[in-house]
């Protein structure tokens, strides 16, 4: 399958480092990945996750707040970071001779944050925070559905149960004590990757990475995942919230638990989920859709989660004057009837995949990450050029086992939105 | 190691010459234009069909057919069924996408390089031999209706598709790009049709292919393809609007409970072909292109207003909208708005400082070999060329041109490109709760629409 050449290194301080090479294109990206999201956050500190990822872009001791945006956009590059349940990654793909800034930038955050941290940038970037929720979720038809979701499928306990962007009551709580706690706990370079792929030599490489990194003083251990990360296999019943309010349009999501990635098990989901959502010869999109014409669109994705389960979702968006009800007794329909599942669906899904994987990584900023994230979850960088392999050896029956393990009534989290009522 | 000076950036290493993909042109005997991209050593291939056959020159009772046509050439064609068609596709790991915009129709799709043949024989089959059955169209009119429904309640569409109104009035770029409630509820397999007939034609189309492939194996391809296509279409000019409509106005569209504030600010602003082209792309890149930009630097680093705020030209045929767009807590509305304005009145009467001049260049000559990654990046850029009429090597002077723009020419760019007395202001917001500030602004009539 794929062949991406990668070196991996550790430095004393405990900094995973990956190096992958390519001049195939005069660009490089930088990438890191570090081991804290928000399944880290303890109650009544959710979404610091995220609102710290803010704060390591307002400067730290030698570089002033603004000008890491403005080095790397100078540089010609582009940059950004983003917080999911089990992990924070920052990246930038640059021109490849501006290598260099991105270590010294991406070091000097990591080594020497604390000290350029104020009350007003938290303040300011407090706001950004709660902008940013207003616009992606409280302001946005349907924006509270990961909430809900995530809130049936893992129990209160589970670090999971809240979602990534936590809550306006603690985000407004957090104090500068707070943000230098967790940064001292968890952007440490033991808990954390560091992967550069693209044009760039390696021996330079190593060199510089030791040069910008190597003296950043190893952290602690990290602490525990907070709360109880281990749960049950299955939901155990079918869960239900129903919303009337200010939607356009019906909308159905149904949620299941599944095996986490770091499962064998998880395989089988993603194949599954494909069968059902990916394309337009998909069985939810050309039953729904094209032939009963009761949706608008409909949707299957997993979340590759590793704490615990992993979540498949399947949603349908039903037309103006529609029902729930219809959708939902579709939908459940079309999920009984993956207890059984053809050769030529699973050929079909594996094509798909298959493209759309070495589509992504034919671009570097996605291979670092890819790369990043196989060393976080599975120590083994490599995993990348086996990915699509192991969805191959999925076999229908793996597919049907699946269904009647984890698709079932008693492992089910349903969310059905209907236009109408208070607004 | 620690003996080592943190303070300063370290120097760049030796730079690496970076060239775009090189274009090779050729055309079959019907008019259709072949541009290969060679780019070797990559897996993939993206293939992309650009049509004359956009939106911009329908009449509002037709606005929509465009991108319905677009649309149901998935749903079947001579030889396969709307399911068939999908299947086939797929089987062979890739889909179609259509995109249909004021300009233009693009259907492009990316697939394994061994696969090429089979998936081009495909996508012929699908433009070519299209049946735009009626059972089908009418359910993709339904789903479109169901979408105006969903941007009817989604506030950043509410305040765009007001902008567009209240900016070009009854022109084609003042309505939504698919079609309106009552557009689309005449729409029929008749007319889609005929407007296929009429503009789905060789003669003004282009085939674009990026990959590790060669001419003589894409025209030999190409020939088998599409050689019994026939037509041409007379491409005619783009509407030119007026100047905007509803200048110096405040429309306030109530979203009662509205947590936040989405705003529009802009006016008419400059087609593709304008000589100001270059030093518009640095000035907006000083404005609001950038993270590091004057927009987001006030109103989002400076003040927490917003999430983040961007301006930009949108580069049409015809004189697409120049504009400011940004969402903000309610009870900031005003404040962000005067911010926004203040940055815009500031920026046109001052000019760019050199040193914004020297950062916004290295940024958009920097990041350019970062838009020629994939090879769907490169045919989109070559679906340009071909759209506006640039010439094949457009892109190998494009760094060039851009480091040859001078404050000077941004500064007088600026002045004639953006106006401040000229602006329309939407916000869509909770009214009760920022008219009282808008007003107080004292920048222009407000108006309150339901």
């Amino acid at each position: 399958m794929a062949s991406i050449p990668v070196e991996q290194i550790t430095l004393d301080n405990g900094l995973r480092v990956n190096l992958s090479p390519d001049s195939n294109t005069p660009i490089v990206a930088v990438n890191l990945w570090y081991g804290v999201g928000s399944r880290n956050e303890r109650p009544g500190k959710t979404g610091f996750a995220h609102l710290f990822e803010h704060m390591m872009f307002e400067g730290s001791l030698n570089i002033p707040k603004g000008v890491h945006w403005e080095l790397v956009e100078r540089a010609g590059g582009s940059m950004n970071a983003s917080t999911w349940f089990d992990r924070t990654n920052y990246f930038e793909t640059l021109p490849s001779h501006h290598l260099e800034l991105a270590l010294w930038l991406e070091s000097d955050r990591m080594g020497w944050m604390l000290p350029a941290i104020t009350q007003e940038k938290l303040e300011n970037q407090r706001n950004v925070v709660i902008n940013e929720k207003r616009q992606r979720y409280d302001n946005q038809p349907y924006g509270d559905w990961g909430e809900k979701i995530q809130a049936m499928v893992y129990p209160k306990s589970h670090p999971y149960h809240h979602t990534v962007i936590g809550s306006m009551e603690d985000i407004e709580g957090s104090t500068l004590e707070d943000v230098s706690d967790f940064f001292k706990t968890f952007y440490v370079p033991n808990n954390a990757v560091l992967t550069v792929c693209g044009d760039f030599d390696p021996a330079t490489g190593r060199k510089l990475i030791q040069k910008h990194f190597g003296d950043i003083p190893k952290g602690g251990a990290i602490p525990e995942i907070p709360g109880e990360p281990n749960l049950a296999r299955l939901i155990g019943e079918t869960k239900r919230e129903h919303v009337e309010g200010d939607v356009p349009l019906p909308r159905v999501i149904m949620a299941f638990r599944i095996p986490s990635y770091t499962e064998h098990g998880f395989y089988p989901a993603d194949v599954a989920s494909s069968i059902l959502g990916s394309g337009r010869s998909s069985r939810l999109y050309d039953s729904l859709v094209r032939k009963k014409r009761i949706a608008k669109d409909v949707a299957s994705f997993v979340f590759p989660l590793t704490t615990g389960a992993g979540m498949l979702m399947v949603w349908a968006t039903g037309l103006p004057d529609g029902s729930v009800d219809d959708l939902e007794s579709v939908l459940s329909e079309e999920i009984e009837k993956m207890s059984s599942v053809r050769d030529e669906e699973i050929s079909r899904v594996i094509a798909l995949t298959e493209t759309s994987f070495i589509r992504q990584i034919e671009q570097v900023g996605e291979r670092a990450d890819l790369l990043s994230m196989f060393s976080q979850f599975f120590d083994d960088p490599n995993r990348l050029n086996s990915e699509v392999e192991r969805l191959c050896s999925v076999s229908s029956r793996d597919v049907e086992t699946f269904t009647s393990d984890f698709l079932g009534e008693d492992n089910r989290a349903v969310l059905t939105y209907m236009p109408g009522g208070d607004s | 190691m620690s003996d080592r000076d943190r303070t300063l950036a370290p120097e760049s290493g030796p730079i690496r010459d970076f060239q775009a993909p090189s274009v090779i042109a050729e055309s079959l005997d019907n008019g259709l234009k072949i541009k290969v991209a060679r780019s070797p050593q990559v897996p993939v291939v993206t293939v992309s069909l650009v049509l004359d056959a956009g939106e911009d020159l329908l009449g509002a009772e037709k606005a929509g057919l465009a991108v319905l046509t677009g649309d149901s050439l998935e749903e079947g064609t001579s030889r396969w069924s709307g399911g068939e068609l999908a299947e086939q596709l797929e089987n062979n790991g890739t889909g179609l996408s259509i995109d249909t915009d004021w300009d233009c129709t693009t259907i492009s799709l990316s697939c394994l390089a061994g696969r090429l043949d089979t998936v081009l024989e495909i996508l012929a089959e699908v433009v070519l031999n299209p049946l735009f059955p009626a059972d089908e169209v009418s359910r993709l009119v339904g789903q479109k209706l169901a979408l105006i429904e969903q941007r009817k309640m989604n506030p950043g569409s509410v305040a765009t598709d007001g902008m567009r109104k209240m900016v070009y009035g009854d022109m084609p770029y003042g309505r939504p790009l698919g079609g309106t409630e009552e557009s689309l509820a005449s729409m029929n397999p008749e007319l889609i049709t005929n407007f296929w007939k009429e503009r789905y034609v060789p003669g003004g189309s282009g085939l674009v292919v990026a990959g590790d492939v060669d001419m003589s194996e894409i025209k030999d391809l190409a020939t088998r393809c599409f050689s019994d296509w026939e037509g041409s279409v007379d491409r005619q000019s783009s509407p030119t609007p007026e100047a905007t409509q509803n200048q110096g106005k405040i429309f306030l569209i109530d979203r009662p409970g509205s947590v936040q504030s989405e705003i529009r600010i802009g006016h008419v602003g400059q087609p593709r072909e304008t000589d100001d082209y270059f030093p518009l792309i640095v000035a907006n890149t000083i404005l609001g292109g950038a993270f590091t930009s004057r927009l987001n630097a006030n109103l989002r680093e400076k003040n927490g207003f917003t999430y983040g705020v961007r301006s930009s030209f949108q580069f049409r045929r015809g004189a697409g909208p120049w504009g400011v767009s940004t969402a903000v807590g309610t009870d900031v509305t005003a404040d962000a708005v005067k911010a926004a304005v203040f940055e815009v009145e500031k920026f046109v009467s001052e000019g760019p400082s050199e040193e914004e001049m020297e950062s916004s260049r290295d940024y958009i000559a920097g990041v350019f070999p970062l838009r020629f990654e994939t090879t769907d990046h490169i045919t989109s850029h070559v679906v340009n060329t071909l759209v506006y009429g640039l010439p094949d090597d457009y892109y190998q002077s494009h760094r060039e041109k851009v480091r040859m723009v001078t404050s000077e020419d941004v500064r007088q760019a600026v002045k004639r490109c953006i106006r401040p007395d000229e602006m329309t202001i939407v916000v869509v917001g909770d009214a009760e709760n920022v008219k009282t500030s808008l007003l107080a602004l004292g920048w222009g009539e407000l108006e309150i629409l339901e």
